[in-house]
């Protein structure tokens, strides 16, 4: 990549586009786990799109500290707005 | 495998006519789509064995009435089944009501009920003292009953096991076809059964099923009547079960004794339009309780313990009991419309019903010497003598530790209750069995420790008995249902992660019509659990789910094509029959099973290179694991092995857990790679190390583990071109965990001993373009062949491997 975000190397058009988000505003999907009420058992989460990558910690430190009661369903929002990113955090597995 | 008698229907009705039919050389067996017996009208209704003066002369009811209460003492005393005849009396609060009375005399008198009388209202607060001032008279019939119907129900189901009669909870019939002379009887869930006759005892379903097979149209309004229940207490508030006239206020309610020693107050008479709705409403409680209190002004409140509603199975066409092979359904028996008096004439209707089956069949009645009498019980701890009780525990003493004070039960009549032939295999099960949770606290705090012996004893998760308290955890419902006839199979599936369910879907797809896939984890869904990382399914759905979210899409596509998951089995031989493969199973509650198929596809998947492979020097402490294992530990159960972690491999599962444990709170000091590159994909080395400043230190390795209890650091090496340590290179790492992420190794021992081909490079079978192994009939398809770097290739193959297996079965 140079200045001009003109980027090399990218073998499909999502990398092009990765490639230079990686630079302009880098960001990930990220995904953890929250707790279940009366469980050991945690329930994994991820968020609906990626967050800017600076915020990582932030939103891990909220889903961690986020206490969920059965019944869950893949999708189901569990966090709706996490760490002021606007984005929301969901389940991504089924706990009856 | 035909049936001489298919029941459905596990209430009492439907276990007393099994039990009747066991009497003959008959193949028998009951369907039941709940997941337990009595589960129905059975376990809420007024548990009383009336007189029969109620039912209009010269129906099925006022017959089957008074012939069940005769038969009712004899039964309950052979199956030890508490009973008591307490007498019922009838209320008379005014002129009318008198009247009436005569005219429940008569008819009782007219239907065959010995002994009726009518007592002045003297003789009334003699024999019932607590009883309104306000009742003038009141009709005495001392051949009414008390009982207790769901134990009733089970022991009769019990013994009518113990003499063979098969059951089949979570098996819901749906429709029937007529076959030469035989029926097929077919499920919810995609089962067929064969049988040359059916007893239709499906409750306030009953309708539903003769209009199946029927021109006579019956219909059924269930009919709700909720109750409330009063604590025990030292003073009898009744000795008799005490009724109202049916008057202008509508049927009256009854208030009752129970055998157990509560009183029972209700019920309320009320048409709805859900035939499973068995809420309790305000407005139904308050009626009961200001109709109980004509009978009983001092109707104590305080002590009402718990609320629950019935639903009685209404028939509006006839409005009698319809019994009887159907005219135009030949081998069809209904025993529909079964309401009041059912329980009363439950042994009465199995025992007619019986002997109209076995006229048909030309069966003969087996020896008496041949019946068993076994009815599965157990001491009944809270009834035995001091002595017996102190003799009880010192034999067993699991019958010393009492779990639900409030009824005073014990663990060893919990555990007896769920390992009966027809076992508990829920909280309500183990709770009309036992009567634990009944009582004053209602299962305030015997709940765990039910939930705990349950998961003991069924060997499951205990979070799966909070799902329902009525309906068996999804694993016992898959492999109840996974054990229909049905031992002979078109393609039989090893293992049910990604590679297993995509092959069951493509073979079903292909036309293979006895798909199976055997899995010994508790779940689907193999290896895709516990990685709850992102970046999967890209290829197969153009969009980046997570491991959970990729095996839920194909367990779901697995769901809607009805193909049996046996959870917890382990495939333990696979050999060859002529043509026919033999796959023998075990599991924990059916033992050792062997099922025939035409076809298998091997879908074992992969195992971790275990630190002993890798062959490092070193102390053997506490603190080493490979990366999946941590995997499963943190994510899925919940569990932090370590805070300070140094990774040594970086495979793909060492490069994410880095990430993992790093988002746990962990600290990971370096991810150690003996090759000059990483083996993991380029986007997990950015995304999971580079992101968090961990050190990649390529051409080194782990050249010294210390500690002698838990790992307390490592020792690192830089490697020459022979991957041999080059001495002065050492750096020290104080760490508490050391995570192997080091190669997948193919898992073929199944696949060897079955004589496949094992390609040596790959460690995986040798397979054809259609993933056929060198034996014919057995495929393989996902990690069990190569180690794939993306689950969405494994799904691909799999596809061809379980269409190419159903070809060859077809």
């Amino acid at each position: 990549m140079d200045d001009q975000l003109n980027v090399s190397g990218a073998s499909c058009p999502r990398g092009v586009e990765y490639g230079k988000a990686e630079v302009t505003d880098p960001r990930r999907t990220v995904t953890a786990l929250a707790n279940m009420a009366g469980m050991r058992k945690p329930l994994c989460v991820k968020t609906a799109a990626p967050i800017p990558k600076n915020k990582i910690f932030d939103v891990i430190k909220e889903i961690n500290h986020t206490t969920v009661i059965a019944p869950v369903s893949i999708g189901d929002v569990i966090i709706e707005d996490v760490a002021g990113t606007g984005i929301a955090v969901v389940a991504t597995t089924n706990i009856k | 495998m035909q049936y001489d008698v298919i029941i459905i229907g596990a209430g009492v009705i439907g276990c007393a006519t099994a039990r009747e039919l066991a009497h003959y050389n008959l193949r028998v067996a009951v369907l039941e789509s709940g997941s337990d017996v009595a589960e129905g009208t059975s376990k809420a209704n007024s548990a009383i064995v009336h007189a029969g003066f109620d039912a209009k002369p010269n129906t099925n009811k006022a017959k089957f009435n008074v012939l069940g209460n005769k038969m009712f003492e004899p039964l309950c005393r052979e199956l030890g089944v508490p009973f008591r005849r307490n007498g019922s009396l009838v209320l008379a609060f005014n002129k009318a009501d008198v009247q009436e009375l005569e005219n429940l005399l008569e008819r009782g008198k007219t239907n065959g009920v010995p002994n009726l009388k009518i007592l002045d209202a003297e003789s009334l607060r003699a024999c019932e003292p607590n009883v309104t001032p306000e009742a003038i008279a009141a009709l005495w019939a001392p051949t009414g009953g008390i009982c207790c119907p769901y134990e009733l129900t089970f022991r009769l189901a019990e013994n009518a096991a113990a003499n063979g009669v098969e059951f089949k909870f979570d098996t819901c019939v749906v429709g029937f076809v007529r076959k030469d002379d035989a029926w097929q009887v077919q499920t919810a869930d995609g089962r067929k059964f064969t049988t040359r006759t059916i007893v239709n005892a499906a409750g306030v379903h009953a309708d539903e099923l003769n209009n199946l097979v029927s021109a006579t149209k019956y219909h059924i309004t269930p009919r709700r009547g909720e109750y409330l229940m009063l604590d025990k207490s030292e003073d009898t508030t009744f000795t008799a079960t005490i009724f109202q006239v049916p008057g202008p206020m509508g049927k009256g309610v009854l208030v009752s004794p129970t055998v157990d020693g509560t009183v029972i107050v209700g019920p309320t008479s009320e048409d709805i339009a859900e035939k499973e709705d068995k809420a309790t409403t305000h407005a139904g409680l308050e009626k009961v309780k200001s109709l109980a209190r004509r009978s009983y002004p001092a109707l104590p409140l305080a002590k009402v313990i718990t609320e629950f509603s019935g639903i009685r199975a209404h028939e509006t066409t006839v409005g009698d009991f319809i019994i009887g092979e159907a005219s135009d359904a030949s081998g069809f028996f209904n025993l529909v419309g079964i309401e009041s008096p059912g329980l009363t004439s439950a042994p009465a209707l199995a025992e007619w019903t019986a002997q109209r089956i076995a006229q048909k069949l030309h069966a003969f009645k087996k020896p008496a010497d041949a019946i068993s009498t076994d009815t599965s019980a157990w001491p009944k701890t809270r009834e035995l003598t001091p002595e017996a009780l102190a003799e009880l525990i010192t034999r067993d003493p699991s019958f010393g530790r009492v779990i639900c004070r409030c009824e005073e039960i014990t663990e060893g009549e919990i555990r007896a209750a769920i390992r009966a032939r027809i076992g508990a295999r829920t909280l309500d099960g183990i709770k009309r069995r036992t009567r634990s949770g009944m009582g004053r606290c209602q299962g305030g705090f015997c709940t765990p420790r039910l939930i705990e012996i349950l998961s003991q004893e069924l060997g499951l998760p205990a979070e799966s008995f909070l799902v329902s308290r009525k309906k068996a955890p999804r694993a016992l419902i898959e492999e109840a249902a996974a054990r229909d006839d049905q031992t002979e199979y078109d393609v039989v599936i090893v293992g049910a992660g990604p590679a297993g369910l995509a092959a069951a879907i493509a073979a079903h797809d292909e036309g293979a019509v006895h798909v199976i896939i055997i899995e010994r984890d508790d779940a689907p869904g193999g290896i895709l659990q516990q990685c709850i990382h992102n970046g999967f399914g890209l290829h197969r759905f153009k969009e980046e789910l997570t491991g959970p979210e990729y095996a839920a899409r194909f367990i779901a596509e697995v769901d809607k094509r009805n193909i049996p998951v046996r959870c917890g089995t382990m495939v333990r031989a696979l050999t060859r029959d002529g043509s026919h493969h033999i796959v023998t199973i075990t599991s924990p509650k059916y033992g050792l099973e062997k099922l025939h198929t035409k076809s298998v596809v091997l879908a074992m998947g992969c195992r971790e290179r275990p630190r002993g492979a890798l062959m490092t020097p070193g102390t053997r402490p506490a603190g080493v694991y490979t990366a999946g294992t941590v995997q499963r530990l943190v994510n899925m159960d919940g569990i932090m092995p370590g805070r300070r972690v140094v990774i040594l491999g970086s495979g793909d599962i060492g490069l994410i857990m880095a990430r993992r444990l790093i988002f746990q709170g962990a600290k990971v000091l370096a991810c150690i790679e003996i090759m000059p590159k990483s083996s993991g994909l380029m986007r997990n080395v950015v995304q999971c190390l580079n992101d968090f400043n961990i050190p990649l230190l390529l051409s080194h390795t782990v050249t010294d583990v210390e500690g002698t209890d838990h790992v307390t650091g490592v020792k690192v090496s830089q490697v020459d071109d022979k991957l041999q340590p080059i001495a002065g290179t050492e750096q020290h790492f104080d760490c508490d965990t050391l995570l192997l992420s080091c190669g997948l190794i193919p898992e073929n021992e199944l696949s060897r001993a079955a004589g496949v081909e094992i390609n040596p490079t790959t460690r995986g079978p040798v397979v054809t373009p259609e993933m056929a192994t060198s034996v014919p009939g057995i495929f393989a398809a996902g990690n069990v062949v190569r180690v794939y770097d993306l689950v969405d290739w494994v799904s691909r193959d799999a596809e061809i491997a379980g269409k190419a297996a159903a070809k060859y079965a077809l």
